[in-house]
């Protein structure tokens, strides 16, 4: 993760969540994905997704799919069912952390 | 949008070997990575060559790469090693174990088959068996190397050094053993190896299904 350490320990919702909304995915389409969304704002480096990526593979999170694409190999990734739950469960998380800070940092922008 | 040539894809693959990016596995990802970042600089500077671009980018994020190559071997490690645990407190590694427990026991033991003193050269057998197996496959018939199967080779060392422990632990001690432990160190011996190779067979076989275009 490039530009901030904010955002470091919200890699794996954000990638959760991209591919609970997409059938498939491969590294560089999230880093592309994630630009695209964030208008540039946030780039995903190569040294912090796929530890990530491989990590969540490792922890049943994620499947994986070779094809041949362009006279290489691609990996994909698809999210399982218990990466479903994780992430619907992260993005609560999330929700509840972004909530705490708003009540923190502007308490009048905040919901309660 | 132009793509990068089989030539090009090669030369990526030859500077990630030579760089100690070993696995199959992992290049292979990498490769398409720098392949597609590449190909898209390429489309926004018409006038760059894709050696230019690849030094650029090497420049940038070499660090990078080679961190991730560590960390997906520490993550492969910690995969196999919960797998090998899972499967070893599993109920089929218990029937296993009894099984092996009596059959030791009763006619290995009992029977005169062989002496406490020299069953344990059967595990260290089989592990040089499997170790035989794996420098015949990588060296004579160049198979890729693949990280998952490969860092299997660190933990079947752990089970090597286990057998070696408990081998002495026998050697010092036979005249006061009884048969029942000395059978129930060898059952849980063979059936860590059966683990181990129930486990190997099941990554080479996950490796052949998602890989097979390069296995």
């Amino acid at each position: 993760m490039s530009n901030s350490k904010l955002y470091k320990g919200s890699l794996t919702t954000i990638i959760l969540k991209l591919l609970n909304e997409s059938d498939k995915m491969y590294g560089y389409e999230i880093t592309q994905k994630v630009k695209e969304l964030t208008k540039g704002e946030l780039k995903i480096t190569e040294g912090a997704l796929y530890p990530a990526l491989h990590r969540l593979e490792a922890d049943g999170l994620l499947d994986v799919e070779v094809k041949k694409v362009d006279n290489r190999l691609r990996k994909y990734y698809k999210i399982t069912e218990n990466g479903e739950k994780e992430s619907s469960h992260q993005l609560s998380e999330l929700a509840s952390y972004i909530a705490t800070m708003q009540a923190l940092v502007n308490p009048k922008l905040s919901i309660e | 949008m132009e793509k990068l040539s089989k030539e090009e894809l090669q030369f990526i693959d030859n500077y990630l070997d030579n760089s100690d990016i070993i696995y199959a596995d992992i290049r292979m990802e990498i490769i398409d990575h720098v392949a597609s970042e590449i190909e898209n600089r390429m489309q926004a500077n018409n006038e760059a060559t894709f050696y230019t671009i690849f030094k650029t980018y090497m420049v940038e994020n070499k660090a990078d790469l080679l961190k991730d190559n560590k960390k997906y071997i520490k993550s492969i490690e910690n995969k196999n090693t919960k797998f090998i645990i899972k499967e070893l407190l599993s109920f089929k590694a218990l029937i296993v174990f009894v099984l092996l427990l009596f059959l030791s026991n009763n006619y290995l033991l009992n029977f005169k088959i062989m002496s406490p003193k020299h069953i344990f050269t059967i595990p260290f057998l089989l592990i040089i068996i499997t170790t035989i197996i794996y420098f015949i496959s990588s060296k004579i018939y160049k198979y890729s190397r693949f990280s998952g199967v490969e860092r299997l080779g660190f933990l079947y060392y752990v089970l090597f050094q286990v057998f070696y422990f408990i081998s002495m632990f026998i050697r010092n001690r036979i005249e006061d053993l009884n048969n029942v432990l000395v059978s129930a160190l060898f059952a849980l011996c063979i059936t860590l190896i059966y683990v181990f190779v129930k486990v190997t067979i099941t990554v080479i076989k996950t490796y052949r299904t998602q890989y097979k275009s390069i296995v």
